[in-house]
């Protein structure tokens, strides 16, 4: 239970963790590829801002310190000379610079080459833009420059920056056009290092129409295979968007590159950040596995630690009340010995405590068992000494003789050593000592039948049972005493049992009184020794238990039978002493105990 | 065992499970995004005609995620080189290639064999996407070029080359190739009542210019591939020939042959189309997106 509980806590704090680690990383991924992408972005704006810098910086001095400074008539050969410095100054980046006049004629170029024939630059767009707009300098997208020829029979990719000059020609001044073409290689191989990165995320160039100008699939994008947002996203400022194009959900990051409005544009579509989730799911999922796993073994540890002492401390408390153990479990922690010791100490005192309550009834009962038995002598003894005395005086000693000896051995059986269970061959002569007596005492008024089985006379008896059942059929079952009155005393096995019975042919008990024989403890007797059949009756069941004892049968003017129940018991004398002690065998012992001894 | 350590070590047991299956999942996951590798075996790959062909090639694996490797052959001379290479390809752990096969009558059965161990996908002239091939392709329509390249000469002389000759050349010996542009051009030239005057396909070396001078003069002159195009422009600038030249090609050096003039006519085949188109193919098989390479005609 403590292992569960534990466990359940565990795996949920566990699980609430991993969710919030894989929301943590989540967010973290998301703001790390945002942030990156963004920091990318801002460092080639400023790369590319400084390559547009530079191209302005190369067109205000061919302008302001070579066109300007110069009249074209006579310093021709100075305007060359400065335009060829500034061109291989800038060779790396420059594809040529030239100076056209408002019609579209060439007024000199750099580097010097032919001019390609039947090309006419008033039509091409920084030609038109550059005299539209004339305060500003131009840039064009990237377009393959078609003016000179070089004779390598190549063309270069260039950006066009274009502005209005005026000429000085003789004096007089008029519109022109100064280009500067750019070599495009520059701005495309500063594109193709941020797209080196195959991760999924890619950054493209835009002019403020949405004209692409470097795009990593610029083919596919031209031949229709591939689409880019790029109209949009010339209408963003610079940021991060969210935006869903073809279906597809992604972020773009915004630059704007100044003097020209063009848009940088980096694309993180959202499949990367998934992918990147997934990865996380499954490591989080890992972790938790492996940390529920870790835990349920440190419970299933702990739980054991705790709960073990306990466990064994409960196993040992059933043991005890079942009897098969006696000894208290005492360990674990400092708490459960303590209640180990305590539960051990409670029971010690409870088993002292019982120990002595069964000494105290024990001794309760042999006082109550002397008690009943010391009913019997005073008024026997009188009587019988009454009849010696009434002998003596008629002279007849021989009869007396016998009578003394015949009290000796009743005696000797009555006290016989202070036992209380005795032999049925015991009990029988004390019977027949009594009725000895007694015959004497009524001049054989009566006569007496035994009928004994013998193999029943060495089981135990109770002393002192019989001789009661024989006293009350002479005193209250006989009353003419005339010879015809017989008294059978019997004795047979009965299953596990043995019956003493006590038969009288005299004039039988009434029913009303046959009730109150066994239970009226309190009647006053009026003859005889004293010894109630309520007393014979309540010792055999204090000796043996409840389901032995006396039973009375009795029909008026036909006499009355007094049988005794008691357990077949060999008569030993270790079993005269275990229930001289106050042991109460079961039936199952008195029979697996005859059995052994048989 | 008692009742809570069964529950215990079956716990365990399912939990060491669910490790290993999502330990299993995430190694073949793993190996999922190993990147598909595929080779490009072509003839002289350097060459600057391959340029736009790998570029289409490029884009497309970039797209899908995967590695092109282009192989240095040098020059292969017949079949059972190439197919050497290709199972070399295959050793070294290419996912598939992509082959210009070389010319021979027995090169696409001798590549079959090869296309046992690896897809191979052929990017190379085709005569028609209805006949059986052995092996899939992805190129032109031969006879369509040599069709259109005269259609562009039929244009500019007012629809009718009545009375007009014409003579064509090639200096690529691929015969199945040049046999079906010449066809195309030379169907197209006869049906609006023009003549084709000769026909030479060859590596003249440096006798060609005297055996370009010793053709019968003619009207129009067919350059029927790159190289033969570049030889006439050079050929028409030095000589200022008269015959107009029209030719199909894709270098600069014929694209120059058309802006200075001495060329009327440059038909352009799409190679980046191509090479896109062919790699395309060859990843969405390999993706299992598709369960065989389809032929298809740019």
């Amino acid at each position: 239970m403590i292992m569960i509980v534990f466990t359940v806590i565990s795996v949920l704090t566990i699980l609430c963790m991993g969710i919030m680690v894989y929301f943590r990383f989540s967010s973290f991924v998301k703001q790390d590829a945002v942030e990156s992408t963004q920091k990318l972005v801002e460092q080639t704006g400023e790369s590319l801002e400084d390559y547009l810098v530079q191209m302005r910086q190369i067109s205000d001095a061919a302008y302001y310190n070579v066109i300007k400074e110069n009249d074209l008539s006579e310093n021709a050969e100075k305007i060359q000379e400065g335009m060829k410095l500034l061109y291989e100054a800038n060779i790396n980046n420059l594809r040529s610079i030239a100076i056209y006049d408002k019609e579209g004629n060439l007024v000199t170029a750099e580097p010097v080459v032919s001019k390609k024939k039947g090309v006419d630059v008033t039509s091409q767009d920084w030609f038109c833009q550059a005299m539209e707009d004339t305060v500003n300098i131009h840039f064009s997208t990237p377009h393959v420059q078609n003016l000179f020829d070089d004779g390598t029979r190549r063309y270069y990719w260039v950006i066009s920056s274009s502005r209005v000059v005026e000429i000085t020609d003789g004096g007089d001044s008029y519109r022109g056009v100064l280009l500067v073409d750019m070599d495009y290689s520059g701005i495309s191989r500063m594109m193709k290092q941020i797209n080196a990165i195959d991760n999924g995320q890619y950054y493209y160039l835009c002019d403020k129409n949405g004209r692409i100008i470097y795009h990593p699939q610029q083919i596919l994008i031209n031949n229709g295979t591939e689409k880019e947002n790029s109209a949009a996203a010339a209408g963003y400022k610079e940021g991060v968007y969210d935006e869903t194009f073809e279906g597809k959900h992604r972020t773009v990051i915004v630059n704007t590159v100044s003097y020209t409005g063009w848009k940088l544009v980096g694309v993180i579509p959202d499949s990367i950040i998934t992918h990147e989730m997934i990865n996380i799911q499954q490591v989080v999922m890992m972790w938790i596995l492996l940390m529920v796993m870790m835990l349920i073994v440190v419970n299933r540890i702990v739980s054991a630690k705790i709960s073990r002492p306990i466990l064994r401390l409960n196993d040992s408390v059933l043991e005890y009340e079942a009897g098969k153990e006696a000894k208290i479990y005492i360990g674990g922690s400092m708490e459960i010995r303590h209640l180990g010791e305590s539960i051990q100490n409670s029971y010690r005192h409870n088993e002292q405590l019982m120990e002595e309550i069964v000494i105290e009834q024990n001794e309760r009962r042999k006082s109550e068992m002397d008690a009943l038995q010391s009913q019997i002598n005073p008024h026997f003894l009188y009587n019988t000494l009454d009849s010696i005395i009434w002998l003596v005086e008629g002279e007849r000693n021989d009869d007396a003789t016998f009578m003394i000896s015949q009290l000796a051995r009743l005696f000797r059986i009555s006290i016989s050593k202070g036992h209380t269970v005795i032999s049925v061959r015991d009990e029988l002569q004390h019977v027949r000592c009594y009725v000895n007596i007694q015959k004497i005492r009524y001049k054989d008024g009566f006569s007496t039948i035994f009928d004994i089985d013998p193999s029943i006379e060495n089981c135990c008896a109770v002393k002192l049972t019989l001789q009661p059942l024989v006293e009350n059929a002479i005193n209250y079952g006989i009353t003419e005493m005339d010879g015809s009155e017989v008294i059978t005393i019997a004795g047979k096995r009965d299953g596990g049992d043995i019956v003493l019975s006590v038969t009288d042919n005299g004039v039988g008990i009434p029913e009303e009184k046959l009730e109150l024989l066994l239970t009226d403890s309190t009647r006053v007797r009026k003859q005889g020794s004293g010894v109630g059949l309520v007393n014979v009756h309540n010792r055999i069941q204090i000796l043996f238990g409840k389901e032995y004892g006396l039973e009375i049968e009795s029909e008026l003017d036909e006499g009355t039978t007094v049988s005794v129940r008691l357990p077949s018991i060999p008569f030993t004398q270790e079993n005269q002493r275990i229930f001289e002690k106050g042991y109460l065998f079961s039936k199952e012992e008195w029979e697996n105990k005859d059995e052994k001894e048989q | 065992m008692k009742k809570n350590n069964k529950t215990f070590f079956a716990l365990e047991a399912i939990l060491a499970a669910g490790v290993l299956l999502l330990a299993v999942f995430m190694m073949w996951e793993r190996r999922e995004e190993d990147k598909i590798k595929v080779s490009v075996i072509l003839q002289n790959p350097d060459d600057s005609e391959w340029s736009a062909l790998k570029y289409g090639m490029k884009m497309a694996a970039q797209q899908e995620d995967a590695e092109v490797f282009i192989v240095s052959t040098g020059d292969m001379r017949n079949a059972n080189e190439e197919k050497k290479v290709i199972e070399q390809e295959a050793a070294e752990g290419a996912d598939a290639v992509i082959v210009q096969p070389v010319p021979g009558a027995d090169t696409e059965e001798i590549l079959k064999e090869a296309g046992k161990e690896i897809p191979i996908m052929l990017v190379e002239d085709t005569e028609s996407t209805e006949e059986e091939e052995l092996l899939p392709v992805t190129g032109k329509n031969q006879y369509e070029m040599g069709k259109a390249l005269a259609q562009e000469v039929l244009r500019d002389y007012g629809g009718s080359l009545q009375g007009k000759t014409v003579g064509v050349f090639s200096k690529t010996t691929d015969l199945k190739m040049i046999s079906e542009r010449e066809r195309g051009a030379r169907e197209t030239i006869e049906k609006a009542g023009g003549k084709v005057h000769w026909f030479v396909a060859g590596d003249f070396g440096e006798t060609e210019d005297d055996f370009l001078k010793f053709q019968p003069q003619t009207d129009v002159i067919l350059a029927l591939d790159d190289q033969s195009l570049a030889k006439l422009g050079n050929y028409a600038e030095s000589e200022r020939l008269t015959p107009h030249v029209y030719g199909i090609g894709h270098s600069t050096e014929a694209l120059y042959f058309l802006d200075t003039e001495v060329v009327q006519c440059v038909l352009v085949p799409d190679q980046f189309d191509i090479g896109y188109k062919s790699m395309s193919a060859v990843m969405e098989f390999l993706s299992g997106e598709s369960d065989k390479m389809p032929s298809d005609v740019v």
